[in-house]
């Protein structure tokens, strides 16, 4: 199975939310990185078949979604970055409906419906009305829709808003025992959330791909490395306005400084290991901070 | 599918208190109708309600039979011999006891009272008291003053196509006297209270309507349904289904339960009286048919009127994408063009507001008076004409919402 995307395009009036993108997508974990408005919903829109491009296409093993239509849909899970949800119906209920619009057959839907809401720890209130839980309760619901239909394509876009940092622990176990025959592309911007799981990164900024490859494949391109430098409040105050910085820390009038360049900042700096985040940070800081040095 | 859309429904707390208001007014109204029933005792006191009912209906029911010249004439002899033995009583008199003393004996023949009162007024303006002015003697042109009205009444109007005055004539003609009488009290308050209920019901099915498609966006859930395998198709399908079920049902439970206290209360009798006996659809309508056959009628429209509102409310609902809007375009819809005529005088504009859907749930106007409409030299009824154009674009309206959804894209 393969998800093409080929030449991509979305028009809004005079902006590109979505602008040429080429790539090709196969089973395993791929995380859709940027920032808010890099246009990650709006390609998240057209995978799943509810926005169509304004030029380009979608070919799903050389055939357009969109003309596939049902079929398409069929093999399709998706979680919105605003899930929706029916507040005065309980998780049951919602789920039988969505099993019923997704025509899955009653017998399997009552199975996969209770396996979901075990998973998901929702068994215990499966009877009690949506608009009483948590956010991060109504995430997993939204969550357990999406997975349903035991689709061959899933899509998450921002799927771990709202859960609490052991939930995000175990919906990437989930992901990853899910992941060998499926293409699922999760959308986010939280780094951790993919940094660990997935197989492909894609960096999205301004709707063009930066990049796209594994975690080491992104490091590898990126033409920065970290560096750490323990130094004076002084100088520590000088790198702060003119240095891509990532951390600091005081301690007592010496201060250590993380930041981001491509050669050593000073002899006394010590190169750090390069992370994913670090990657985000350079690419996302490096056009609003431009009057850093590299 | 079609059970968890009227789920959705029926789970909000909001709407459901909109099903209990609609009980409300139901039982409301029947209760009213039966509670206002009055029966005077001949010495002027008088009870209401059940027994009420009971005690009319057995005064009434001594009249039952054939309304020939000669009972027209034991009516009115009746009513002299009544009006002889009280020398003190007079019209308008504000002697209360003995107007009421009066009344209760004149209450078993009142149907037959107003039948009597608008044959002499000769199309004229409603007067109560007239029958007190006529003699056993004129009973013969009881009938006869129908034919003399409308053909007064005809030849005054200037409006009427000749087509449209000749299907009058021939609807007179064709209507078989002597008529048929019988106790007729839960008829006629089934053909007075209906419409009120029916206009009551379809606002009520609308509001309930009016998120149907508008939820699934104010929840963002339309994302979902967009996205999984039968949602444009079936998910469509089933919102429609559960349009029209939730319109057919509520209309004929509320219809059914109405119409089974008010003839559980007054009685089934009279069914088969011509229409004409009835005072709310009234000695000149042109429609030859009996007090079932306009029940029916008026339950036929006002079906077929609920299920316009809600197809309109549906199809707004969903290009609107608000629950107000659709909401409040029905509303108006409902109440709006009845109450523009009383500030139309053009009569073809009022012809054309009368073709609006707020008639089916008033259609007993349609069959009182003289609506019939000349199209091309065919006479027909605005009813006729209404019933099929709404039930029609009904169809349309939830077929373009089928195929509008079914292509739907987010922009």
């Amino acid at each position: 199975m393969k998800l093409n995307l080929i030449n991509l395009t979305k028009e809004y009036s005079d902006i590109k939310a979505v602008d040429h993108i080429s790539i090709s997508l196969r089973p395993g974990i791929i995380g859709l990185l940027g920032e808010n408005g890099a246009g990650k919903t709006t390609l998240i829109r057209m995978l799943t078949s509810l926005m169509k491009p304004s030029a380009g296409k979608i070919l799903l093993d050389d055939k357009d979604i969109f003309k596939l239509n049902d079929d398409y849909r069929n093999i399709l899970g998706y979680l919105p970055q605003d899930f929706g949800y029916y507040p005065d119906l309980n998780p049951l209920d919602y789920l039988r409906y969505i099993a019923s619009i997704k025509a899955i057959k009653p017998s399997v839907a009552r199975k996969r419906i209770k396996d979901l809401l075990q998973v998901m720890s929702l068994w215990e209130v499966r009877n009690k009305k949506i608009k009483k839980f948590s956010g991060g309760m109504i995430q997993r619901i939204g969550i357990a829709q999406a997975l349903l239909n035991d689709p061959k394509i899933l899509v998450l876009d921002e799927p771990t808003s709202g859960l609490d940092p052991e939930e995000r622990y175990r919906f990437r176990q989930l992901l990853s025992s899910l992941s060998s025959d499926k293409i699922i592309l999760l959308s986010t911007h939280i780094v951790s959330d993919i940094e660990h799981i997935a197989d492909q990164i894609i960096l999205m900024q301004k709707g063009k791909i930066l990049d796209s490859g594994s975690v080491d494949q992104l490091i590898q391109n990126t033409p920065i490395r970290a560096w750490k430098i323990k130094t004076d409040l002084t100088n520590a105050s000088l790198y702060k306005q003119n240095r891509l910085i990532t951390s600091f820390n005081k301690s007592n009038d010496k201060e250590i400084i993380r930041m981001l360049c491509k050669d050593s900042p000073d002899p006394a700096a010590i190169p750090d290991e390069c992370t994913l985040e670090d990657v985000f940070l350079f690419y996302n800081r490096k056009k609003a901070e431009s009057h850093v040095v590299l | 599918m079609l059970f968890y859309e009227l789920n959705k429904i029926f789970t909000r707390t909001g709407y459901k208190l909109l099903l209990g208001l609609l009980g409300a007014i139901l039982i409301f109204t029947a209760f009213y109708h039966i509670q206002s029933t009055q029966y005077v005792y001949p010495d002027g006191t008088s009870i209401s309600g059940l027994n009420a009912i009971q005690k009319l209906k057995e005064e009434k029911s001594q009249w039952n039979g054939i309304l020939t010249e000669e009972q027209i004439k034991k009516v009115l002899q009746t009513n002299q011999d009544i009006l002889e033995a009280h020398p003190d009583y007079y019209p308008g008199t504000t002697d209360m006891t003995l107007s009421n003393q009066v009344y209760s004996l004149q209450q078993s023949y009142d149907d037959i009272r107003d039948m009597i009162n608008q044959s002499y007024r000769l199309f004229g303006e409603l007067d109560y008291y007239l029958i007190d002015r006529l003699s056993p003697d004129q009973s013969s042109s009881f009938y006869k003053n129908r034919i003399e009205g409308l053909e007064n009444y005809l030849n005054s109007n200037k409006e009427l196509t000749e087509n449209q005055k000749n299907y009058y004539r021939k609807q007179y003609q064709e209507n078989k006297t002597p008529w048929q009488y019988a106790y007729q009290e839960g008829w006629k308050v089934l053909t007075n209270s209906l419409p009120i209920l029916q206009i009551f019901s379809a606002i009520i099915i609308s509001l309930l309507l009016a998120p149907i498609f508008s939820y699934e966006d104010k929840t963002k859930a339309k994302a979902i349904l967009m996205s999984s395998y039968k949602g444009k198709s079936k998910g469509t399908l089933s919102k429609i289904s559960a349009g029209l079920w939730l319109t057919i049902g509520i209309y004929t439970i509320v219809m059914s339960v109405y119409i089974l206290i008010i003839l559980g209360a007054f009685g089934f009798d009279g069914a088969f009286n011509p229409a004409q006996t009835n005072f709310f659809i009234g000695w000149k309508s042109p429609w030859n048919i009996s007090n079932i056959q306009a029940l029916g009628i008026m339950l036929i429209s006002g079906l077929v009127g609920s299920l316009f509102f809600s197809s309109i409310t549906m199809f707004i609902s969903y290009k609107s994408r608000s629950t107000v809007i659709a909401s409040t375009v029905v509303f108006l819809l409902i109440l709006l063009p009845d109450w523009l005529t009383n500030y139309i005088s053009n009569s073809n504009l009022i012809t054309f507001v009368k073709l609006f859907p707020d008639q089916l749930l008033n259609s007993r106007a349609h069959l009182s008076g003289f609506t019939f409409l000349d199209v091309q030299g065919m006479v027909i009824s605005p009813l006729t004409i209404m019933n099929i154009l709404y039930f029609i674009l009904s169809i349309v309206l939830l077929y373009l919402i089928y195929i509008f959804a079914k292509k739907e894209y987010l922009r």
